[in-house]
């Protein structure tokens, strides 16, 4: 899988490269900031851009206007994990308003659990999403009191979760260490009680979940 | 000052007993009642009159003078007394009253005689009097029982040729100087403008009065051959007309007070907000002067301006116009021009010149405090407005400089542990791995620590997302209604998300609540944020809690902070802001 790298702390961008070098990755190109991104992803076409949101200059959402471009230019043909300092589910549902294809957005501390960050990477790169389990519990915390959330069991909770999470049955599964039956049969009785479409693609779960999350935002 | 409270009480009885001792004399003789009245209420008249001036102006010297007039009033009548050594005092001293009305009424209104020319008069009336009081002691001859001439009293002077001639020449000096005095007072009115006049009238009243009174007195004369029968009503009308004069003078000083008192009015109508060409306008009217100007003076112009502000020259020598200067410490305030007549009455010029010092001094003062609060409420919101700017980029540099640099460290160690492939031993490996640990708490501290120092969110996404960053990390469900449509920006915002997250530290820590809610609503370009619980309440809002340093921070931006949480249970902090800065 070919990945461009955009970060402007030039130790830790090659502490990236070489740990998603060692984890199998093709590094397709690196970049220090957002200016030299689009030439870079139009001239190595790679299939996810790793990049941070703060970046030179303002430090501010830099990355997040970078990941918007990309997308109009090659649409969901370019996976965009991005990283960030911090996490709000306001970003994400900002994000993850066109669709939830081919979307990262994830702690930048995740970098420290190889295993978890290479999964993610893989997933966005599938087509897939990966969101950070803070802003999903960020969502989730307001709304255990009352809501059609509160039908939901602990377990069914956990399974919902994993999903918006942009994982898989089997990720959840191994997340979960139950079977894959179960999260199967989790997965229908919450799309039922939320009263949502089932769907086969993990990553329209994703939004189907999170479009959810959101409607419900007001009480 | 204040006068003396039991003199007046005094002087009435004093008065009242040298009254009817007086009465007591022409009664002797056989006067008839109205003889007896029109001799003895002229008197009371002036009495009364001096003592009425006396407790409304107790500075101006006219109460005395009419005072002194009632008590010579009454010398004359002991020309009857059975005693020669009394009706010798009467008949010398008797009619001295005519100096004291007479200077009454040139000193009236202010008390001084203002001019020259009345000073002279005064001087004649004393003069004329002092010498027919002297010659009547040592020049007269008195009659025997049969008429005809003996030897004064004291001198061996047979002959009352120099008697009569001084008296022939006090009559003539007497009834000219009265003249005079008319002339002097009707001169004063020519020359006045209107408000002027209205001050010298009730003088010229009592001038003609007093001038008709003794002409009639000395044409006619006590010592002309005019039968009783018809002589007597005219001494009657002649009596009245003196009465007249005090009357005059005491109802021209009460008409004075009421102009007084209206600036007075003036000044408490105008309150605190007048500006000056208000104040003069309103000023000329009060006093019938519409020529009158007010010239406030300018620090910054270093001279009086007119009403727009303009430099002016004081209007010297102008006829009929005077200057006075307000002043304030040594600093002058203002200038009034106006009415010379106005200096007439001092009172009245110190009654306005405190009028306009109190109303322009207060105006200065005001403008002054206004430009230094709003100095004081500027330099506040610099020193928030830097304050944010000073966390704004501590919150990067832990962000972008510290947060990263452990992350870095963090994933050294990571690709470390990975190079070692299995040749360290198991402990090696623990202890990287766990330093790795530590630092992912590190940086989740320092994250904590940088979203309360300063939320990104909040620059980033705005007021309403940051609430929503907020409660949604509250450990508390919290009911979240948020619609702003105008989102505020920079200190506005921080205030009001500093408010909402102290608020929301505060229900957490102390009150119990099972029920919170935040709301966030903007409407007619105000914006107001609540924190409402259902927990202990009681709150003390400056208690030591941070809601203290959170209402300084709002009223920085103008806005409010209020607490209301009533010891019986539940807790609300309102704020409300201006969308945009002033």
């Amino acid at each position: 899988m070919r990945v461009v790298i955009v970060e402007d702390h030039a130790l830790l961008r090659a502490g990236l490269v070489e740990l998603l070098t060692a984890a199998g990755f093709d590094i397709a190109g690196q970049a220090g900031d957002a200016q030299e991104l689009l030439e870079l992803v139009r001239h190595t076409i790679p299939d996810v851009v790793v990049l941070d949101i703060r970046m030179p200059p303002t430090h501010t959402l830099e990355g997040l206007q970078a990941a918007r471009a990309i997308r109009d230019e090659h649409g969901t043909a370019i996976g965009i994990v991005l990283l960030s300092q911090y996490v709000e589910a306001r970003h994400a549902v900002d994000l993850l308003v066109d669709g939830a294809a081919g979307v990262g957005y994830l702690l930048k501390d995740r970098i420290l659990d190889p295993a978890e960050l290479t999964d993610a990477i893989r997933r966005v790169g599938n087509g897939g999403s990966a969101i950070d389990p803070i802003v999903i519990e960020q969502l989730l915390k307001r709304r255990q009191t009352d809501g059609p959330l509160a039908a939901l069991t602990d377990r069914e909770r956990e399974v919902l979760f994993g999903m918006a999470e942009g994982r898989s049955n089997q990720s959840i599964a191994a997340k979960l260490h139950i079977s894959d039956k179960t999260v199967e049969a989790c997965t229908g009785r919450i799309f039922t009680k939320l009263g949502l479409e089932p769907g086969p693609d993990d990553h329209r779960r994703v939004r189907a979940v999170l479009t959810h999350l959101k409607a419900t935002d007001k009480y | 000052m204040k006068p003396a409270p039991r003199l007046p009480w005094l002087l009435v009885a004093v008065g009242i007993t040298w009254a009817w001792l007086a009465t007591r004399q022409q009664q002797r003789a056989g006067r008839p009642l109205t003889f007896l009245v029109s001799d003895v209420v002229p008197g009371l008249v002036m009495i009364a009159a001096g003592l009425l001036i006396r407790s409304r102006r107790p500075q101006n010297r006219c109460w005395w003078l009419l005072v002194a007039a009632s008590f010579a009033w009454y010398v004359g009548d002991f020309e009857h007394s059975t005693n020669d050594d009394v009706v010798l005092g009467a008949f010398a001293f008797g009619g001295w009253y005519g100096l004291f009305l007479g200077w009454a009424v040139l000193a009236f209104p202010s008390g001084r005689l203002q001019h020259h020319r009345d000073k002279v008069l005064v001087a004649a009336l004393f003069a004329l009097l002092a010498a027919r009081s002297v010659s009547r002691v040592f020049l007269h001859v008195r009659p025997d029982f049969a008429g005809y001439g003996v030897e004064n009293r004291f001198l061996p002077i047979s002959d009352d040729r120099w008697w009569r001639m001084v008296e022939d020449v006090f009559a003539w000096g007497y009834a000219a100087t009265m003249l005079g005095l008319l002339v002097s007072v009707a001169d004063r009115w020519l020359r006045s403008s209107r408000p002027g006049r209205r001050m010298v009238s009730p003088a010229l009243s009592a001038a003609t009065a007093l001038a008709a009174a003794v002409a009639y007195e000395y044409a006619i004369g006590w010592n002309a051959d005019v039968p009783v029968a018809t002589g007597l009503p005219i001494y009657y009308v002649v009596w009245w007309a003196y009465a007249a004069v005090a009357l005059a003078l005491v109802i021209g000083l009460l008409r004075l007070r009421g102009t007084r008192s209206a600036v007075v009015d003036l000044v408490a109508e105008l309150g605190h907000d007048a500006p000056p060409a208000r104040l003069g306008d309103a000023l000329g009217r009060a006093l019938g002067d519409a020529s009158l100007t007010l010239l406030p003076w300018s620090a910054a112009a270093e001279s009086y301006v007119d009403d727009r502000a303009r430099p002016v020259q004081l209007p010297v020598d102008q006829p009929n116009r005077a200057i006075t200067r307000i002043e304030r410490r040594g600093g002058p305030v203002a200038a009034l021009v106006h009415d010379i007549a106005l200096l007439e009455d001092p009172g009245l010029v110190n009654a306005i010149v405190a009028a306009v010092r109190l109303t322009v001094d207060n105006e200065q003062l005001q403008a002054e405090i206004e430009t230094q609060l709003a100095e004081v409420a500027a330099s506040r919101s610099r020193i928030v407005a830097a304050g944010d700017a000073e966390r704004r980029r501590i919150e990067r540099d832990l962000h972008d400089g510290a947060q990263q640099r452990l992350v870095t460290i963090a994933l050294a160690l990571r690709l470390a542990e990975t190079r070692l492939d299995g040749d360290a031993s198991p402990r090696v490996r623990a202890v990287l791995s766990q330093a790795v640990q530590d630092l992912g708490d590190a940086i989740d501290e320092l994250r904590n620590l940088a979203r309360g120092i300063h939320p990104a969110i909040l620059s980033e996404s705005g007021l309403g997302a940051a609430i929503e960053s907020l409660v949604s990390r509250s450990p508390l469900p919290v009911r979240l209604d948020i619609d702003l449509a105008d989102e505020p920006s920079g200190a506005i915002a921080a205030a009001a998300y500093f408010a909402v997250s102290e608020a929301l530290t505060n229900v957490v820590k102390h009150a119990n609540a099972q029920d919170v809610t935040v709301r966030a609503v903007a409407s007619d370009g105000m914006i107001r944020v609540e924190v409402i619980d259902d927990g202990d309440g009681g709150a003390n809002a400056y208690g030591g809690s941070g809601l203290r340093g959170v209402a300084d921070r709002v009223a920085s931006v103008g806005g409010t902070l209020r607490l209301h949480s009533p010891a019986a249970g539940g807790t609300r902090v309102e704020v409300e802001l201006p969308c945009a800065l002033s």
